[in-house]
């Protein structure tokens, strides 16, 4: 990774959200920045944007103003079918519903990941997926369907396959919502331990306090984004 | 893990839903399967059959008769033509081969057939180094009374060579019939199995049959009081004939129809129109029938694949937000389509050929036709690439819906 090129960067961002009594809806996104390998904790209510946020970071919404820039890469600029091909090879997703797909096991769940983000030969896929299911005390669990498994595990498995395409940027979308107290800190701390290990910088969702408050930068969403009703520039 | 193998597993993970839908497209596949091979094992056992021969003479009365009674041993025979008849086929130059056949008797059902020696002799019509009948076991007819049986008869009736049996009065078996005790028959040869209507035959010779009903005539004479004529005139049931010229019929039948007492008819005329009539319009019907249970598949692979896509929304927005192509979306709904019709139509092909293996003894005892029960036919092909068509079409809609979908909204689905 380049250590000077910022692992995310929203210059002024504008999105149409809607109509609320005949009037355009929008999310205005302030400019900001995320340093490559810099951890940061999005926080704010429900409702305030966050998810949002993350979806237009990821490249899921594209702005109608503005531009975000992933690595180095204006998302603006790349075609729908170029614009996926990055996301799997430079980002990677941990969801608050863990996401995971319910037909396959752990370790497909990994190489499916692995599969997509094309980052990593074929004949190299599966030891890695190994590697990172072990790394996150799931070597036991390879061929587990996730209904099998616990909360916890089922978490563990999307970080691994979050992070097995080497991503630049590990988007968690309150990875620890569903959480019991003490799993919780324990998949935290692990989402925060493979982002050091890989290198990877860490845009963390979540309305826990405690637990933003333990990486290095936290940002409250209500001072990033503003709802603006009224004209929209298209 | 590549898209063939993630399909897959998207078809095991609802089993049932598969199951059900794999047999229709098996049902449907597997009918068509055997229509179209009874359909070509009929016409060309039909065609074959009725070849061997350019013309039957016989009674005046229907042709298709005459063709079915001497050539396939159904149906009753139009009456008897003078010995004559055949006398003046023999000598005609136009003809290559004649051939009297007397019938009046037969044994539990199997006609007895009074026949010259040289049937024996005649060549495959397609085929010049086979025999038309080919004497498995034993040997040929030389006495009077001495019988060669089809196949059929051997395995149907238990008689071996060496064994002794009595005809019965009448071509089919009928309430009350006498028995000719007096006149019993030996089997000296048993024919090798053909597949066609010989192997349901009793041959003897044709003085055979007429010493049993010269001798019933008698009877019948001596019970009305009349004198008994020992030189009646002979008759035969038909003559079987094979022309040095094709083309020859032409101009015979209708002279055969005109000039004498008799009529001819040409067996593979009969047996054409037969077909066409009657076993044609039949077979459209099934193959009718297995191309809407085809469609109702389709639909049904529709129907699955359109629920299953709905069902998987999330998991297809996983996999955008995990880097998949929009045409990776697309590619793995249509190859679950693709991959549900190949393994209905391969477990189709199995059930409808393996069905008729299975049932191809019992169809050749009850009706004589002897088939390649695993032969897949050209137009078979073409059938199941059609119902694979299907497929493909069945997971288009799915697909392009789900290739349209945007996966933001369903990401965040519980």
């Amino acid at each position: 990774m380049d250590a000077e090129v910022p692992a995310v960067e929203v210059r002024d961002c504008r999105l149409l959200l809607g109509l609320s009594g005949g009037d355009p809806v929008a999310f205005e996104l302030k400019s900001f920045r995320i340093e490559a390998g810099e951890q940061t904790a999005l926080t704010g209510p429900s409702g305030c944007g966050k998810s949002t946020l993350l979806n237009l970071v990821a490249g899921l919404r594209r702005p109608d103003e503005g531009c975000i820039l992933v690595h180095g890469t204006e998302l603006g600029g790349l075609s729908s079918s170029k614009l996926d091909t990055f996301r799997g090879a430079t980002m990677g997703f941990v969801f608050q519903s863990f996401n995971l797909l319910e037909n396959f096991t752990a370790l497909e769940n990994v190489l499916v990941g692995m599969r997509f983000g094309r980052s990593h030969p074929r004949s190299e896929r599966h030891a890695r997926a190994v590697s990172l299911l072990e790394r996150v005390g799931l070597s036991r669990r390879l061929h587990s369907l996730p209904g099998r498994m616990s909360v916890g595990e089922r978490q563990r498995v999307a970080i691994a396959r979050a992070i097995a395409n080497r991503p630049a940027l590990l988007l968690a979308d309150e990875p620890t919502g569903a959480l019991d107290p003490a799993t919780a800190a324990e998949v935290f701390a692990l989402i925060r331990e493979v982002c050091v290990e890989e290198h990877c910088a860490l845009m963390l969702v979540t309305h826990d306090l405690e637990l933003a408050a333990q990486l290095p930068r936290q940002v409250d969403c209500r001072g990033l984004i503003h709802h603006a009703a009224g004209e929209v520039a298209r | 893990m590549n898209l063939f193998r993630m399909a897959w597993r998207y078809l095991w993970g609802r089993k049932l839903v598969t199951i059900l839908t794999l047999t229709g497209i098996a049902l449907g596949s597997a009918l068509i399967c055997s229509v179209l091979t009874l359909h070509r094992e009929s016409e060309s056992g039909l065609l074959h059959e009725s070849s061997q021969f350019d013309m039957i003479v016989g009674a005046k009365g229907s042709p298709l008769q005459i063709v079915l009674s001497s050539v396939y041993h159904l149906d009753i025979p139009t009456g008897n033509i003078p010995y004559s008849r055949y006398e003046a086929l023999l000598k005609d130059r136009r003809v290559a081969s004649a051939i009297p056949i007397g019938l009046g008797d037969n044994y539990r059902g199997f006609r007895i057939v009074g026949t010259d020696p040289r049937l024996f002799e005649l060549k495959d019509h397609y085929d010049n180094s086979r025999l038309l009948l080919h004497v498995g076991s034993g040997r040929l007819f030389q006495d009077d009374f001495e019988t060669v049986i089809g196949s059929t008869v051997a395995r149907q009736t238990g008689l071996k060579l060496g064994d002794t049996f009595v005809g019965t009065h009448g071509v089919a078996v009928t309430a009350g019939s006498s028995e000719h005790t007096n006149f019993p028959y030996k089997v000296v040869g048993i024919l090798a199995d053909s597949g066609t209507s010989t192997d349901n035959a009793v041959y003897t010779t044709l003085p055979s049959v007429w010493r049993i009903h010269d001798d019933e005539s008698a009877i019948h004479a001596r019970m009305a009081g009349a004198d008994v004529n020992p030189n009646q005139d002979r008759e035969v049931t038909a003559v079987l004939v094979r022309l040095r010229v094709i083309g020859l019929r032409f101009m015979m039948v209708p002279e055969i129809q005109k000039k004498t007492e008799s009529m001819a008819a040409v067996p593979v005329e009969e047996m054409l129109r037969l077909y066409k009539q009657l076993l044609e319009p039949m077979q459209n019907v099934l193959l009718a029938v297995a191309g809407l249970v085809v469609i109702v598949s389709a639909l049904s692979i529709t129907a699955t694949l359109y629920q299953s896509a709905e069902r998987r929304r999330r998991d297809l927005a996983v996999m955008r937000a995990l880097g998949a192509h929009p045409t990776e979306i697309f590619t793995l709904v249509v190859m679950e389509g693709l991959l549900l019709t190949l393994l209905g139509l391969a477990a189709g092909w199995l059930l409808g050929h393996g069905g008729l293996a299975v049932a191809s003894p019992y169809l050749r005892d009850s009706f004589g036709v002897s088939m390649a029960a695993w032969t897949t036919d050209p137009i078979e092909w073409k059938a199941f690439g059609t119902v694979a068509g299907c497929g493909v079409l069945a997971g288009l809609l799915p697909a392009i819906l789900a290739y349209r979908r945007e996966p933001v909204n369903d990401l965040s689905a519980p």
